[in-house]
């Protein structure tokens, strides 16, 4: 027990420095590579004079020239005229920001700087955007369960039969059609009136949702949240399916096979008790260590389906930063994403040691 | 209707072809490459074993074979699918511009110029030559005397309009009348000339000292359909020629596809070989020597597989347009090598632990030997049972960096962008989805049924049923 | 030699009886006859050894018995396996769970790998007490720390709670043999129960059996092993199994001093004696076990036969009675009542190293 303790304490120790060590990654290419924050907002400025139509703009794109303060400006807030280092630094909050007047604000006090495209605290940005995430990560993966559980015993016990051939073809099907893909499949089929038009095209809810909700009208309020939130469901479970199914399949049939079901078969105990209580818990195991890296999708979302289905959570947001080079926000949902991807594999180790008690670790 | 045959005829010999090359040349290859390397021609018994147990499972090895004979004829899609022709002559002029096509794409290192100009081949102008329209007329070529009879009937009767309606000015005309009558004379003069230089590649035609000998689908893939009526995008119509429509650009959605499939399953292929290469690498290096350096490494590996890979390439993505290999090599960087150190490791461990290695290693025999001869082939196996669904995800992830827009530079023949496109028109041009659905879901799914029956060829699921 | 000599009295009550049992296996398409025509029978209050190679199929016989045997891949093609006058082979499945760990219970081979991990080894024990006899949970616990008490665990009732892997080999051999004897079967099927186990706990282990049967009440116990000295040591009868058939049956005694088929005679003449001094190597027997798959026509044996003749080749020899108590399959024997060869005699193309 005390070895446990030890190992989880040197596993949490290691988060700060992963963490470190991938955020400074990614801040150090957003730094050094061509095209960085001056160069866009030179070619924003370029595209804001081209739509006004201003046609001299064209002769002189090379020689375009931001404003001298601007540029400053820019310069100090992605910290430019500091060295990488200390520019990671600041922005991580262990170095005294001098054009703040040298205090130390960064990630550690909890100051994710501004978001430039929501004119809003990054912070409060990324937490308004969670619940949508993990309303659908959290379903999804519950569904999964529900439906691949019994599906793989089914599957392990009917081995080689017509169920099992069939489940599989049609598990595999779902396997190889990206979540994405199978949303836009879908809101093409029952999103449109090709085949029957049943869904809506995308959203996470109806506009008029808060008015109903408001309006104390919460049968229509959950009807409409879940006629809006089938598809990108489909979306998010499909490929995991697949692989929850055969896993729980192969890992049943493995442990059907071992010495200690035909010790308890000798016992005289009933075929139900055998494979539910002994067989079936053996193969629970690696399953439940995917618990942990599950996490990590609940919250990050899926920049495709999010993107594809228009709803407003994690992913969408990351992918507009993008788009809108919102650099503040893109590192907080860095900062977001590897945490929870961190702390998710400690919580599989600590599963793992919960339910297999010949695990130890060192 | 023999038009279509040789069509037909054409592609089965491509067909053909890329079969011979799967079935016989590449597995000599192989086996050439392995005893180059010093390996027993033959393969070892228990993997023999498996080779026959993974025939036996006949939806594996067919998917096997037709990936593979797809995969390897997608490599000669310049002879098939291009507007290119495979051979053109026009008198005693000979070239083969598709051919050069391919040896640019086969053989990046020196380029081979395609180009042929209109003007060496019978047709007006400096650009290059139209070889459908070259084609056609070489085929039939009443068509061309039709046409260009067509061509000489309306322009004198359009000169005679002209004419009618501004007459010949006379010495008292205004002098922009004069010049208006003198260009409007030049016009039809060249128009002239035009037609009487065609009326005498009309007699070449005719003659049979022209020939065109065009691929079987003539449109390449970065070609716009300007032959069609309507605006893109165009809804598949066998009338118009257009099987599966066109995109919004007004591209041709055959070569898109087919040219897509090749550089799916080509970066796939990249990706997964270079990243194994390099895991098996880290892996072995990792199980062999043990100690610090295992222990760093794994530290190493632990930290990189926490980066969220796809937010990444994006983020790069986002700033360097990257190229086919700088996307390559960013997958292989930020993900593929990273799975299978842990089972190579493992497999080094293990295999190192046994009797005969540590003989080997007893016997003074050399690191590098060891390594080479005795545990990589058992390291391999899980290399070769991943394999397959690493591809899948490699496909996968560079379909979803197209649709989003991080991917491959726009042009690129890619299904992902074209499923983007599908998302923008969902309600109305339903085949700009349904199309790369299909595509990929088929292509995938092939891959998965690979997958699933080298795993069960590899490690067959023992059932045994007790009650 | 273990308990009470027995003569050859039929009167002994027979507690199984094993006829024409076939098991076959479907491996790669192909059928392996792993046990094919086995016949035995076993008295109450008897050790009874079943002896043989690796692949001669007496595993498969004591699961058959058990019913044991998965299907697919395997299945019991024919026979009878007579348990106090009842076919087992005939009984449901739900019939056939109420004799198992009962009436029969079994030992396996890999201790290791026998009990399931995720369980506390306390658990397992006390799940077929509370299954078979209705018991309360207390009162199996108590049974359950009285029999570890038994074969030799100190600190029983702590280490209850303590999970398989924190057993040693031994140990968890001993919790094996607790979890079997815990209601008092009639019949004890140990499965080469010390074969995994150090040579220094394998005596320990056997010695724990037997004196637990007379402990327990009065058991038979069916002892599978390969081991020659094992069974000269605990049984009173002993089979010898080749080929998935019963080779030769007779008492321990018998066997040992008159042994008739060529390959018991193999068998013994690979033991050191060391009460024979001028014997310098080891007999063996020559050639290796066919693969399941490929046992010839005719005897099975006659491969690695030293005296076979073209008969053998061809024709299956029956399984004859030589003396009372004592049978035999070998042509060489049927013929004739031969002259008893002495046992390691050195035939001298008979062995090599």
């Amino acid at each position: 027990m005390h070895g446990m303790i030890s190992y989880f304490i040197r596993r949490l120790l290691l988060i700060p420095i992963t963490f470190v060590c991938i955020t400074f990654m990614v801040y150090g290419i957003m730094r050094l590579s061509p095209g960085g924050p001056i160069e866009q907002a030179r070619t924003q400025m370029l595209m804001a004079q081209m739509q006004e139509g201003g046609g001299g703009a064209f002769s002189q794109i090379g020689e375009l020239a931001l404003p001298q303060d601007a540029i400053d400006q820019l310069k100090i807030y992605y910290k430019l005229h500091r060295s990488i280092p200390v520019g990671y630094m600041i922005w991580l909050g262990v170095w005294p920001d001098d054009d703040r007047g040298g205090i130390f604000s960064g990630i550690i006090q909890g100051d994710f700087g501004i978001s430039y495209r929501y004119s809003d605290s990054v912070l409060s940005t990324i937490v308004s955007k969670f619940p949508i995430s993990v309303t659908f990560g959290l379903i999804g993966y519950l569904a999964t369960w529900i439906v691949c559980i019994p599906l793989g015993v089914q599957k392990a016990l009917l081995h080689r039969t017509w169920f099992d051939m069939t489940t599989s073809l049609a598990v595999f099907l779902g396997y190889s059609i990206p979540g994405f893909v199978a949303c836009l499949a879908l809101m093409l089929m029952f999103g449109t009136s090709l085949v029957w038009d049943l869904f809506p095209l995308g959203g996470f809810r109806s506009e008029n949702w808060n008015d109903m909700w408001a309006a104390g009208n919460i049968w229509w309020c959950i009807k409409d949240q879940a006629w809006h939130m089938f598809i990108p469901l489909v979306g998010y479970v499909m490929s995991g399916f697949a692989t929850m199914t055969i896993l729980m399949k192969n890992s049943l049939l493995d442990n059907l096979g071992a010495d200690y079901v035909r010790t308890a078969f000798a016992k005289g105990l009933s075929e139900r008790r055998v494979i539910f209580l002994h067989a079936l818990r053996n193969s629970m195991i690696p399953i439940c260590v995917g618990i942990g890296g599950a996490i990590g999708l609940l919250f990050a979302g899926s920049f495709l389906i999010e993107k594809t289905c228009n709803i407003p959570g994690m992913g969408l947001l990351g992918f507009n930063s993008l788009i809108e080079r919102d650099y503040p926000v893109l590192m907080g949902i860095l900062v977001f994403g590897v945490l929870i991807r961190l702390t998710g594999n400690i919580l599989s180790d600590l599963i793992l040691a919960f339910i297999d008690p010949r695990v130890r670790f060192k | 209707m023999t038009h279509i045959l040789f069509k037909l005829l054409q592609l089965l010999v491509v067909l053909l072809l890329g079969f011979v090359l799967t079935t016989y040349v590449l597995p000599w290859f192989f086996r050439c490459f392995l005893r180059i390397l010093g390996y027993p021609a033959e393969f070892s018994p228990v993997t023999q074993k498996r080779i026959r147990r993974f025939r036996a499972i006949r939806r594996g090895y067919w998917s096997f074979k037709l990936i593979t004979v797809l995969f390897v004829t997608s490599l000669f899609l310049e002879l098939i699918v291009s507007s290119k022709a495979l051979m053109i002559r026009y008198e005693d002029r000979t070239a083969y511009p598709a051919l050069c096509e391919w040896l640019n794409m086969a053989w990046p290192f020196g380029e081979v110029s395609s180009f042929n100009k209109k003007s060496d081949f019978g047709q007006i102008g400096e650009s290059e030559v139209d070889y459908r329209q070259f084609a056609i007329y070489a085929a039939h070529p009443a068509l061309m005397r039709k046409d260009l009879e067509k061509e000489r009937t309306a322009l004198t009767a359009e000169k005679e309009a002209y004419l009618a309606e501004h007459p010949t000015p006379g010495p008292d005309a205004r002098r922009f009348e004069v010049r208006r009558y003198e260009r409007a004379m030049k016009r039809f003069g060249k128009r002239g000339e035009t037609l009487l230089a065609l009326e005498k590649n009309l007699a070449v035609f005719e003659g049979g000292r022209a020939g065109c000998w065009m691929p079987v689908y003539p449109v390449g893939p970065g070609d716009l359909r300007y032959d069609l009526k309507s605006n893109p995008p165009n809804r598949p119509s066998l009338e118009e020629g257009v099987p599966l429509g066109t995109d919004m650009s007004g591209r041709d959605v055959v070569p898109l596809m087919l040219y897509g499939f090749r550089i799916s399953l080509a970066f796939a292929l990249v990706v997964a070989g270079l990243g194994y290469g390099f895991g098996i690498l880290v892996g072995g290096v990792q199980g062999y020597y043990g100690g610090w350096v295992d222990i760093v490494t794994q530290r190493v590996v632990e930290i990189w597989g926490s980066i969220p890979f796809l937010f990444t390439i994006m983020i790069i993505a986002s700033i360097v347009q990257p190229s086919f290999w700088i996307l390559a090599v960013l997958m292989v960087v930020l993900t593929s090598w990273l799975g299978i150190t842990y089972y190579v490791r493992a497999e080094f461990y293990r295999e190192k632990a046994k009797d005969y290695v540590q003989a080997a290693i007893g016997s003074g025999v050399s690191d590098w030997r060891i390594i080479t001869r005795h545990i990589l082939p058992n390291a391999l196996v899980p290399v070769v049972t991943f394999a397959p669904f690493g591809i899948v995800a490699y496909i996968g992830s560079l379909v979803s960096l197209d649709y989003l827009g991080f991917g491959l530079p726009p042009g690129t023949p890619s299904w992902g962008a074209l499923l983007r496109q599908g998302l923008e028109n969902v309600k109305f041009y339903p085949h700009l989805t349904i199309i790369p659905t299909v595509a990929l879901a088929s292509t995938l799914y092939t891959v998965v049924m690979i997958g699933e029956a080298v795993r069960e060829a590899f490690d067959p699921k023992v059932f045994s049923r007790l009650r | 030699m273990a308990t009470t000599a027995t003569t050859a009295d039929g009167a002994r009550k027979k507690l199984l009886e094993v006829k024409g049992l076939r098991t076959y296996f479907d491996v790669e398409g192909q059928t392996a006859k792993a046990v094919d025509g086995v016949d035995f029978f076993i008295h109450e209050n008897e050790v009874f050894g079943l002896v043989g190679e690796s692949g001669s199929g007496k595993s498969v016989t004591a699961l058959s018995v058990m019913r044991l045997i998965p299907d697919p891949p395997g299945w019991i093609d024919g026979g009878e396996v007579l348990f106090r006058g009842k076919n087992l082979l005939d009984l449901t499945y739900d019939e056939m769970r109420k004799i198992r760990g009962n009436d029969i219970s079994m030992i396996f081979q890999e201790p290791m790998t026998a009990l399931n991990p995720v369980y506390s080894i306390g658990f397992q024990l006390t799940e077929a007490l509370q299954h078979h006899q209705v018991m309360s949970r207390q009162d199996a616990r108590e049974r359950a720390v009285e029999m570890l008490d038994l074969v030799g665990i100190p600190d029983a009732s702590r280490r209850l709670g303590n999970y398989p892997h924190e057993f040693s080999g031994g140990m968890r051999q001993r919790a094996m043999i607790a979890m079997a004897l815990s209601l008092t079967p009639h019949l004890l099927i140990a499965d080469e129960p010390t074969t995994a186990l150090d040579v220094t706990i394998q005596a320990q282990i056997l010695e724990l059996m037997l004196d637990l049967r007379q402990q327990t009440g009065d058991s038979s116990i069916m002892l599978i092993t390969h081991d020659l000295a094992v069974v000269a040591e605990t049984c009173e009868r002993v089979a010898v199994m080749y080929g998935g058939k019963i080779q030769e049956v007779a008492e321990v005694k018998r066997l040992f001093t008159n042994p008739e088929h060529p390959y018991t005679r193999g068998l013994l003449a690979s033991l050191p004696r060391p009460d024979r001094v001028k014997q310098k190597r080891l007999q063996t027997i020559p050639g290796i076990v066919p693969s399941i798959l490929d046992f010839p026509k005719g005897c099975k044996f006659w491969t690695r036969c030293p005296v076979k003749e073209d008969v053998c080749e061809q024709v299956e020899p029956e399984l004859v009675k030589v003396e009372e108590g004592h049978w035999c399959r070998c042509h060489l024997v049927s013929a004739a009542e031969t002259p008893p060869v002495e046992a390691p005699a050195g035939e001298p193309e008979g062995g090599t190293e």
